[in-house]
C-alpha cells in the first residue's frame, strides 16, 4: 500500500484519458533503500578503482579507454538507479539514449576530421606575428 | 485558487464518477490543463528529460573540444594535468556520490509522505553541494597563486599580463634596468622557431604572504624572474642557479605554493631529458606530496618545444571551461534544492532555511577571501554574511510565536518537483563522473 505511490494507483484507474505516456500496472515502485546504499557503496568502490588503476601504466591511449570504462559504468548506475530510469517509461531512456549517440557522432567525427589535418599542423610551427 | 475551480468544472464536464478521480480534480497542486496527477507528472518528467538531453548536448560541446585537444597533444596534456591535486578530485568526487545518494533518498521520503524527511535529506545534499564548491574554490585559488588563471593571466599564454602586480610601486626606470639585466644575464635567445622576438611583457610580482621586500620580476614564458636586489637573481632552467632560501623558480614566486598540495611541474625553459631535470622534479613532487605520481614516473621531458609550453595554456582554458560550467549547474542545483526543502519544511522550519542562502554565499565569499587574499570577497561576503544572519535571527523570532505548524507539501500524490530536482542533481554528478577521470587521472607516455 505505501510502497506504490497513490499518483499511479489512481493513473490506473483513470488510465485510458492518459494517452501514451501512462505506466503499465504497478509504475514505478519506491527505490528500496537497500538498492540505493548498494549502488553508492558500488560507485564508491569503482572510484577508488579508477584512481588506483591510474598508477598502472598501461599507455597513453590504454588508460583513457580504461578509465572511461569505469565511468560509464558509474554513470550507467548513477542514471539506471538513482534517476530510476530503469523503473520508468522506455521513452525516456530514449531520449538519453538518442542524445549520448549524437554526442558521440559528434565527437567522433570532428576527432576524425582533426586527425586527419593535425599531422600537418605540427609539422610547421606557427609563428606568432612579432 | 483558481486552478481548483476550473479543474473542478472539468472534472464535471467529464463525469467519471470514481471516488479516486474525484478526489484529483480538487487537488490544488494539479494544473488545469492535465487530467490527473499521474498524467502531469509523466509530462513534467518529459520536459525534464528533455531538458537534460540539451544540458548533455552543451557539456558535449565541451567534451568534444577535450578529444580534439587530446588526441593531437597527449605531451600537453601529461604535463599540464600534475597541476591538479588527485586527492582534491577524488575527495570531490566521494562527496558528490554522497549527496547525490541523499537526494535519492529525498524523492523516496516524498513518495513516502514523509516531508520532514525531505527537508532533512535535502540539507544534507546541500552540505555536499557547499562542500565540493569549497573544494573546488581550494583549487582554483591554487591555480591563480601558480599563475595558472583562464586567458591572459595564465603564465604559458604568451600574452601574459598579471593582475593587480603593483608594477608603480617602484621606480620605472630602475625596473627597466634591472628588468634589461635579467634578460641579458639570461641570454635569451633573440629568435626562436615558434616565438614573438620580444619576450612576453615582463611583471613585478609582489607576495602578499611576506614582506615587500620579496618582489620579484619575472619574465615569463622564458621562465627567468629575479628579485629586485641585484644580487638575488635567479635565472632557472631546470639547473638553479639560487640564493638561499629560495627553492625553485616557484619558490620565489610564492613560497607559499607547497602548502596548497599543488606540486608545481618545472618549468624549465630547456626541459630536456636530462638527470638534473628529473631531480628537479622529484624535489617539486616531494614538497607536494599530495600529488599522485612517483619521483620521475612523470614524463616531464615530453614538454620540450616551445609550441607545446604555449598549448599548457589550452589546457587551463579547457580546464576552466569545464570545471566552471559544472560549478555554476553546482550552484543552480543547491539553489534549487534549497527551494525543495523550503517546500518540504513545516511552518517553523519555513521561517529558517530561506537565510541559509546568504549565510551560505557570504560565508563563501568569507572562505575564497580567507584563502586568496582578495579584499573584493570580503568587501561582497561580510554584508551578505551579515544579512544572513540578521535575517535568520528575526525569522527565528518570528516563527518562536507560531501557533499552528502546518505540514511539507510533498506527498505520494505530489512528489515531482523533487524528482525532477533530483534528476538535475544526478545530472551534476554524472558530469563530474566524466570530468574527474579526464582531466585529473591523466597517465601514460605519450607516443606509447
Amino acid at each position: 500500500m505505501r510502497s506504490t505511490p497513490s499518483i499511479y494507483r489512481e493513473q490506473i484507474a483513470g488510465g485510458h484519458k492518459t494517452g501514451h505516456l501512462h505506466h503499465e500496472e504497478h509504475g514505478p515502485h519506491v527505490v528500496p533503500p537497500l538498492v540505493l546504499l548498494t549502488v553508492f557503496a558500488v560507485l564508491m568502490l569503482l572510484t577508488i578503482l579508477t584512481v588506483a588503476v591510474t598508477q598502472i601504466d598501461f599507455g597513453y591511449q590504454a588508460n583513457l579507454i580504461v578509465a572511461l570504462a569505469i565511468a560509464v559504468v558509474k554513470a550507467f548506475l548513477v542514471i539506471a538507479y538513482f534517476m530510476h530510469l530503469r523503473y520508468d517509461s522506455i521513452f525516456y531512456t530514449a531520449i538519453v539514449g538518442i542524445c549520448i549517440v549524437f554526442i558521440g557522432v559528434f565527437i567522433i567525427t570532428t576527432c576524425l576530421d582533426s586527425g586527419t589535418y593535425a599531422p600537418l599542423l605540427q609539422k610547421t610551427p606557427v609563428t606568432p606575428a612579432s | 485558487m483558481s486552478d481548483a475551480t476550473t479543474t473542478h468544472a472539468a472534472g464535471h464536464d467529464h463525469a467519471d464518477g470514481h471516488g479516486a478521480q474525484d478526489h484529483a480534480h480538487h487537488d490544488p497542486h494539479l494544473a488545469h490543463h492535465f487530467d490527473t496527477m499521474g498524467q502531469q507528472m509523466e509530462s513534467g518528467k518529459l520536459g525534464m528529460w528533455v531538458f537534460l538531453a540539451t544540458e548533455l548536448l552543451m557539456f558535449g560541446g565541451l567534451f568534444c573540444a577535450y578529444a580534439v585537444y587530446r588526441a593531437n597533444h597527449p605531451d600537453v596534456f601529461i604535463y599540464a594535468h600534475t597541476y591538479l591535486n588527485m586527492t582534491l578530485g577524488a575527495v570531490n568526487t566521494a562527496i558528490l556520490l554522497a549527496s547525490s545518494l541523499t537526494m535519492a533518498w529525498a524523492v523516496r521520503c516524498s513518495q513516502l509522505n514523509n516531508n520532514r524527511g525531505v527537508m532533512l535529506l535535502c540539507l544534507a545534499t546541500l552540505l555536499g553541494g557547499a562542500g565540493f564548491m569549497v573544494i573546488k574554490a581550494i583549487e582554483y585559488n591554487s591555480k591563480f597563486e601558480h599563475h595558472l588563471a583562464p586567458g591572459i593571466f595564465n603564465q604559458y599564454n604568451t600574452g601574459y599580463a598579471p593582475k593587480g602586480d603593483a608594477v608603480g610601486m617602484v621606480n620605472p626606470q630602475g625596473l627597466k634596468k634591472r628588468i634589461d639585466e635579467l634578460a641579458a644575464s639570461a641570454s635569451l635567445p633573440a629568435k626562436r622557431p615558434g616565438i614573438a622576438a620580444t619576450p612576453a611583457q615582463p611583471y613585478l610580482f609582489l607576495d602578499p604572504n611576506a614582506g615587500s621586500a620579496d618582489a620579484a620580476i619575472i619574465i615569463p614564458h622564458y621562465n627567468v624572474s629575479g628579485d629586485l636586489s641585484p644580487t638575488q637573481m635567479i635565472a632557472t632552467d631546470g639547473t638553479p642557479a639560487v640564493p638561499a632560501g629560495h627553492g625553485d623558480a616557484h619558490g620565489a614566486v610564492k613560497p607559499a605554493a607547497a602548502s596548497h598540495g599543488t606540486a608545481p611541474p618545472p618549468t624549465g625553459e630547456h626541459a630536456t631529458p636530462t638527470p638534473a631535470h628529473g631531480t628537479a622534479a622529484d624535489n617539486t613532487h616531494a614538497a607536494g606530496s599530495a600529488d599522485h605520481a612517483p619521483g620521475g614516473a612523470m614524463p616531464f621531458t615530453d614538454l620540450n618545444s616551445e609550441l607545446s609550453r604555449q598549448r599548457v595554456n589550452t589546457f587551463f582554458g579547457i580546464y576552466y571551461c569545464m570545471t566552471g560550467l559544472h560549478g555554476v549547474h553546482v550552484l543552480v542545483g543547491m539553489a534549487l534544492i534549497v527551494w525543495i526543502a523550503y517546500r518540504a519544511a513545516n511552518s517553523f522550519q519555513k521561517a529558517w532555511i530561506l537565510p541559509l542562502i546568504p549565510l551560505f554565499l557570504g560565508g563563501y565569499l568569507a572562505f575564497i577571501y580567507s584563502i586568496s587574499h582578495e579584499r573584493m570577497f570580503l568587501y561582497f561576503g561580510l554584508p551578505v554574511l551579515a544579512f544572513g544572519a540578521l535575517w535568520m535571527v528575526v525569522r527565528l523570532g518570528q516563527a518562536m510565536t507560531l501557533k499552528a505548524v502546518t505540514d511539507g507539501e510533498f506527498s505520494d500524490r505530489y512528489f515531482a518537483p523533487v524528482d525532477l530536482v533530483g534528476l538535475y542533481w544526478h545530472l551534476v554528478d554524472l558530469i563530474w563522473i566524466f570530468l574527474f577521470p579526464l582531466l585529473y587521472l591523466i597517465h601514460g607516455h605519450a607516443g606509447s
